[in-house]
């Protein structure tokens, strides 16, 4: 194998693993700095409404973030390392392609799932806050 | 050279590191000498062509200021007996979080370092009457904060604050009190509460200088009632313009131990909001002015401030936290939500005179000992007793608004809703206080913090 193969071939085991290490932490953050858009995208509000929802989580859009980065990390070298190590033994390309696509997918929704239950909005961790404000949300 | 040249930036970047160090202290004592004191006021200028709105702060959500009686002001008092000096700054306002009071030490901090003030505690008025500045006033949910509003505010109270060191002067200080006739109504049992008005009064050795009168009275300021919408000081300002008007002495009003929840009766029939907040400051001042048997304070300073954190159980204050309304730092802990709050606690001693310095609405009977259960801490009279502190007033809404406290065994959360809606026990009393107190650990903390505070000073 060529130089320039072994180099493109490096960039192409690296770059998934930096995507999940890196993706969730961006899509988090613009998931918790817009969830007056998003809450307003499922929530029609009624006319004798009490609580204007949207425009109580827009007020997310400045707050402070403290995005949690740990679990993606250790996600994006375990991808780095199955991809590397796991499967050498495979021969078919195809099934290799598959298997490296699925394990991606994977663990890009896992890493995005942790970062945004596990970031800090002024303090309190997402996970929380859905924790106290979806058994409130039926009776309010 | 080049030593020379890593030197020279060594000595720069250690006089631009000690530059910005704090100029306040967290303990602080000092006696002998004479009083200096003074006194610096400025209006709270409104905002023009704000894109916010003025919400009245006390009652309902989202309810607009729809005119002026008086413009509520920040008024500052710098004390000191002849080395570091301590700033009082009061605001005409229901409350400010600690990041506003740390916005305005922030805007301070230089001119502290430079006029040797170790201490600046700003505490609110608690009128009803102004505008929102703790930002649970506006739509619910929806900080009811106007940032133009809150930027004059702190500019006023930086002013007031360096107009106080310009004004000082020596003097003498002195202590007395006076019952003001049946003024008071306490809507929660047990019945308790301080009636009388408190008075530091501060003579300058220069008769053509204004005398200064620090008042410290346990009332809620909502004189002018729950349907009013014009923006004013309530009584709290008429009360100093009628001293001045007597007297010319300058006025700032403390608020005491105010929670359970006392305030003012109505003094007047039928009623007239302005008349009664006239009628209300009219009798106070007679009061004030009835004054005898004043004791002379010897010149001596002593200051403590300590941090505190409390269980924050409250889950409305734990949302108003993550929307950002609630500006206090916070960290994972045991509670109901799995948070802790904190927040600050201060003692100022005037010479005999011990100034408890609470980040919120205390109960009075958490100050007095009288009506408290047997799982209720101490109360802080009689921890001050231990500290030979037998004169104790409090200044409540200081460095912060942490909401009522109340006494553990009178707490009581709806089951359903705890801290949205309110619950009513048995004997028909009902439990509004705890939707707006921080959670059931509070009285326990704060009196713990009192305590390491006065160790402090020994």
């Amino acid at each position: 194998m060529g130089q320039k193969e072994r180099i493109i071939r490096l960039i192409g085991n690296f770059l998934p693993s930096f995507f999940i290490a890196t993706v969730p932490l961006f899509t988090a953050s613009l998931l918790l700095r817009n969830l007056g858009w998003l809450i307003g995208n499922f929530i029609k509000a009624g006319d004798n409404d009490k609580f204007d929802f949207v425009g109580i989580f827009e007020q997310t859009k400045e707050a402070v973030l403290s995005v949690h980065w740990l679990i993606p990390l250790v996600l994006s070298l375990l991808f780095f390392f199955a991809v590397r190590f796991l499967f050498r033994g495979i021969k078919s390309k195809a099934i290799l392609l598959t298997l490296k696509i699925v394990l991606f997918v994977f663990f890009m929704v896992v890493a995005v799932a942790f970062a945004l239950m596990l970031t800090r909005v002024n303090g309190i961790r997402f996970c929380d806050l859905l924790g106290k404000l979806l058994p409130l949300i039926d009776k309010l | 050279m080049r030593k020379i040249i890593i030197l020279a930036a060594f000595l720069l970047a250690t006089s631009l590191f000690l530059s910005s160090c704090s100029p306040y202290l967290s303990t602080y004592s000092s006696q002998g000498g004479e009083w200096n004191m003074g006194f610096g006021s400025e209006e709270i200028a409104l905002p023009e062509n704000s894109d916010d709105p003025l919400y009245i702060a006390g009652y309902q959500n989202g309810a607009e200021i729809e005119g002026v009686l008086d413009i509520p002001r920040a008024s500052a008092v710098w004390i000191d007996v002849g080395e570091n000096a301590v700033l009082l700054i009061g605001v005409d306002c229901v409350a400010l979080g600690i990041g506003t009071v740390n916005t305005i030490r922030d805007k301070l901090a230089d001119f502290c370092r430079e006029s040797k003030c170790i201490s600046v505690n700003v505490y609110a008025t608690h009128s009803h009457a102004g505008v929102d500045t703790l930002g649970l006033w506006g739509p619910p949910a929806i900080d009811g904060k106007n940032s133009d509003y809150m930027s004059n505010l702190v500019n006023a109270a930086v002013n007031a604050a360096k107009e106080a060191y310009s004004d000082r002067s020596p003097g003498a200080l002195y202590y007395g009190s006076a019952e003001p006739e049946d003024l008071l109504h306490d809507s929660r049992a047990p019945i308790e509460y301080d009636p009388l008005i408190h008075q530091l009064r501060f003579v300058p050795d220069d008769a053509s200088k204004n005398g200064i009168r620090l008042l410290s009275y346990a009332a809620h300021a909502e004189s002018l009632r729950g349907d009013n919408r014009m923006l004013s000081r309530d009584f709290p300002g008429a009360l100093a313009d009628n001293i001045r008007a007597v007297c010319g002495d300058d006025v700032m009003y403390m608020p005491g131990a105010i929670g359970g929840l006392i305030m003012t009766r109505e003094t007047v029939e039928p009623f007239d909001a302005e008349a009664n907040m006239r009628e209300t400051a009219k009798r106070l001042a007679e009061a004030v002015m009835s004054v005898e048997s004043e004791i002379e304070l010897s010149p001596s300073i002593a200051f403590s401030s300590v941090e505190l954190e409390l269980p924050l159980d409250n889950t409305f204050f734990f949302f108003a936290k993550f929307l950002g309304i609630i500006d206090n730092k916070i960290s994972s802990g045991d509670s109901e939500t799995g948070y802790i709050v904190q927040s600050e606690l201060g003692v100022l001693r005037l010479g005999k005179v011990t100034l408890a310095l609470i980040p919120g609405e205390i109960f009075p009977e958490l100050v007095s000992g009288r009506g408290l259960g047997e799982q209720d801490p101490e109360a802080l009279s009689s921890i001050a007793l231990r500290y030979n502190a037998d004169k104790l007033l409090v200044v409540g809404l200081c460095n912060d608004e942490l909401g009522y406290i109340v006494p553990p065994s009178a707490y009581m959360v709806n089951d359903e809703m705890p801290y949205f809606e309110t619950v009513t026990d048995a004997t028909g009393e009902n439990h509004y206080e705890e939707t707006n107190s921080v959670g059931n650990m509070t009285a326990e903390c704060i009196a713990k913090a009192f305590e390491r505070a006065l160790q402090n000073l020994q």
